[in-house]
């Protein structure tokens, strides 16, 4: 690393440790969200959880169901007043090319579906009707949260399709109480997983969006208004120096902010990633690469701070709104969905998660990669061919 | 002489269809300061960043130590100076750190700590900038330029809106780097800094250089006129007055005033200040004055001759 290069750099973070409203808004201010997140959460009431079952002849389990359920209370009578009665999850059976397509839509939480039954195989006991009984055997109370609210503000996928496991095997007892056979039952989730794990990769894509565009970017502009920039050209400064300490002093940054959110997420949403930790680090580092471009395009011109926010954030929030943290943007128009598919935050956020929650590899995430790895190039060109240091 | 560390030769800059400059000559020796003066608008900015490497003439030529920038860029940012006049370094950086900052950017090691003391700022070292004041914030800005031992140094306007000490602890600084050798490049509105410090001043109007020389060569052959003043004790108060009349209607004569009792004072349109041909005029009209003194136009006047004549002659076209 040249002398220069590494006191530019040094340059960029000491601006950023200096000034009190970057400081707020990289490292404060995510801090603040995730907090009040976290808050809300727990102070909750828990929600209804939505979780599928399949049944071959779906109709016949539902009314033996409600059946059932009849028969366990006797007050209730019609679909509404069984779905009333659990509290903690809303029961939907149907069968399984629905419950896929439900999945798929996200439309459930995950999907318990029943593949056979298999002779002598021990029989899961109840877990619960409305969360409230536990379980007396061992074996499943050891796969059992010890506290019912935490299954169900936690929004642990596994745990809430165990309890729907348990309650229908719970049923095909009372249903059919001299067999003796149980079901096996196959946990089904969504490929794109975990909720907690969504929201958290969601939430750092946007995140290192922002802390980018503004960061950086108002960093630029300001250089170039107060003529720093125009400064520098009078000396032997290499140019390639100046810019490389910009990206080089971003990704120093993006891991301290990468490490403040999934630190601040394990502690307090248990947050893991199921996947490579190189990946997902790789991918952020790609990402800030190609959001760091991003920025130098958005302010090669601009000559104040004005104009560069009124381009930042005409840049930003397509691509916060769209990016699925806010809603599911399987629910717009198929062709909204295919533009969204190509906004520059869309394949940072879902190869994140896919590589958090899902597991994914490389392989998985290769259309993804391939394009923030386009759109970095593009970038890079643009700016390269657009920026000026000073106004002329 | 010697080669010219800095050559302009015959540069024109236009942007559109307005002409900021038009043909300059001018050249910069080893342990000169040309100063170049000019009302705002004038061009001086531009001809600055041209010499600077920022912005290309439209014609012409600029060479620094023989080279241009095209093929010597590097090479000649390394040896020039610059203090630029609208520029604001990191408000949140110390003295120190603002120095180092700009040594990476020159080959081999620098030294600051001389350049602190003679610019009085080694007590502010570890101080913020926004904590300085503007002279101190000044004299940084010259100390990242000297830090590299440039050849030639850039200065716009560097003394604007300074105090009076700032401004002579600057002008010290200018004339030790002028004094070991260094070339020094400077704009200014002042005629008090022009006059200390040029070795050789220029004045630009409307892109055009309409002077150059040194300051007292060009007040001399610019100067509007000049300004004598005599003393005619043995005259009576009429005597007096009637002399006072014979100057009014001279036609070389611009105005002649009383000073006190005894003297009048009038100026004497003719840009030479010739002794004999005064007198002989005096003697035309029968006075013989006991004393006589001539003081020569200024430099204020003759920029203010020279650039409002050009306003004008270019308003008339």
């Amino acid at each position: 690393m040249s002398k220069a290069l590494y006191e530019l750099t040094l340059c960029r973070l000491r601006v950023m440790r200096r000034e009190p409203s970057a400081l707020f808004f990289t490292f404060l201010f995510p801090t603040l969200i995730m907090l009040g997140v976290y808050l809300t959460l727990d102070s909750n009431e828990p929600t209804a959880r939505r979780v599928a079952i399949t049944h071959q002849n779906a109709e016949l389990l539902w009314s033996e169901l409600l059946t059932s359920h009849q028969h366990l209370s006797d007050q209730h009578s019609s679909k509404e007043a069984f779905f009333a009665s659990f509290e903690d999850f809303e029961l939907i059976v149907d069968d399984k090319a629905t419950v896929h397509h439900l999945l798929d839509q996200k439309k459930v939480h995950g999907a318990v579906i029943i593949q056979s039954a298999q002779d002598d195989a021990p029989r899961p006991l109840i877990y619960a009707l409305a969360g409230s009984k536990l379980s007396d055997d061992p074996q499943t109370q050891r796969q059992q949260p010890k506290q019912h609210k935490k299954i169900l503000s936690n929004v642990n996928q596994e745990e809430a399709m165990w309890v729907m496991a348990s309650f229908h095997a719970e049923m095909l007892h009372k249903l059919s109480p001299k067999d003796s056979r149980s079901p096996t039952y196959e946990f089904y989730q969504p490929s794109d997983e975990s909720q907690n794990s969504s929201l958290l990769t969601e939430f750092l894509a946007i995140t290192l969006l922002t802390n980018t565009l503004f960061g950086l970017g108002m960093s630029l502009v300001m250089a170039r208004r107060e003529g720093i920039l125009k400064r520098y050209l009078t000396t032997p400064m290499q140019n390639r120096d100046f810019v490389v300490s910009y990206f080089l002093s971003r990704q120093l940054l993006m891991v301290a902010e990468t490490a403040l959110i999934m630190g601040l997420g394990y502690v307090l949403f248990s947050f893991r990633i199921s996947g490579s930790l190189i990946l997902f680090m790789a991918i952020t580092s790609l990402a800030t690469f190609m959001l760091s471009a991003l920025t130098f395009t958005l302010a090669s011109r601009a000559s104040n701070t004005s104009t560069y926010n009124a381009l930042a954030n005409l840049c930003l929030f397509p691509m916060i709104l769209f990016s699925g943290a806010f809603f599911a943007t399987t629910d717009l128009p198929i062709w909204l969905q295919k533009v969204t598919a190509l906004l520059p935050l869309t394949p940072v956020a879902s190869s994140l998660k896919a590589v958090a929650a899902g597991g994914a590899d490389l392989a998985a995430i290769l259309p993804q990669v391939g394009l923030i790895t386009f759109y970095a190039a593009l970038f890079a060109a643009l700016s390269h061919y657009l920026f000026v240091w000073y106004d002329p | 002489m010697d080669q010219p560390l800095v050559s302009i030769s015959g540069v024109s800059k236009s942007f559109g269809k307005t002409q900021a400059l038009s043909n300059v000559d001018l050249s910069l020796y080893a342990g000169q300061c040309l100063v170049l003066m000019g009302v705002n608008g004038a061009g001086k900015t531009t001809l600055l960043h041209i010499l600077q490497g920022l912005v290309r003439p439209t014609g012409g030529e600029v060479k620094l130590f023989g080279y241009g920038y095209k093929t010597h860029r590097a090479h000649i940012l390394q040896r020039i100076g610059v203090v630029m006049q609208e520029t604001l370094l990191y408000k949140r950086f110390t003295v120190t750190e603002t120095l180092e900052l700009f040594a990476s950017f020159y080959p081999g090691k620098s030294s600051y700590e001389e350049l602190l003391s003679l610019l009085d700022l080694t007590h502010k070292r570890h101080e913020f900038l926004k904590n300085l004041s503007g002279g101190q914030k000044q004299k940084l800005y010259i100390a990242t330029a000297l830090l590299h031992q440039p050849a030639v140094l850039f200065l716009d306007e560097p003394t604007e809106g300074l105090d009076p000490t700032s401004r002579k602890q600057i002008w010290q600084v200018i004339q030790s780097f002028q004094s070991k050798g260094g070339a020094v490049f400077l704009t200014t509105h002042y005629l008090e800094e022009a006059e200390l410090l040029a070795d050789h001043l220029a004045i630009l109007h409307q892109g055009k250089i309409l002077a150059e020389g040194p300051a007292a060569d060009i007040v001399s052959r610019f100067s509007p006129h000049t300004s004598v003043s005599i003393s005619l004790p043995s005259l009576s108060e009429a005597e007096r007055e009637a002399a006072m009349a014979l100057l009014q209607t001279d036609p070389r004569i611009d105005s002649a005033v009383r000073l006190g009792h005894q003297r009048l004072q009038f100026t004497w349109q003719k840009k030479s200040h010739d002794l004999s041909e005064i007198t002989e005029m005096l003697a035309s009209k029968s006075l013989y004055p006991a004393e006589l003194s001539i003081k020569q136009g200024s430099l204020d006047d003759v920029f203010s001759l020279l650039t409002g004549k050009a306003a004008h002659e270019q308003s008339s076209l």
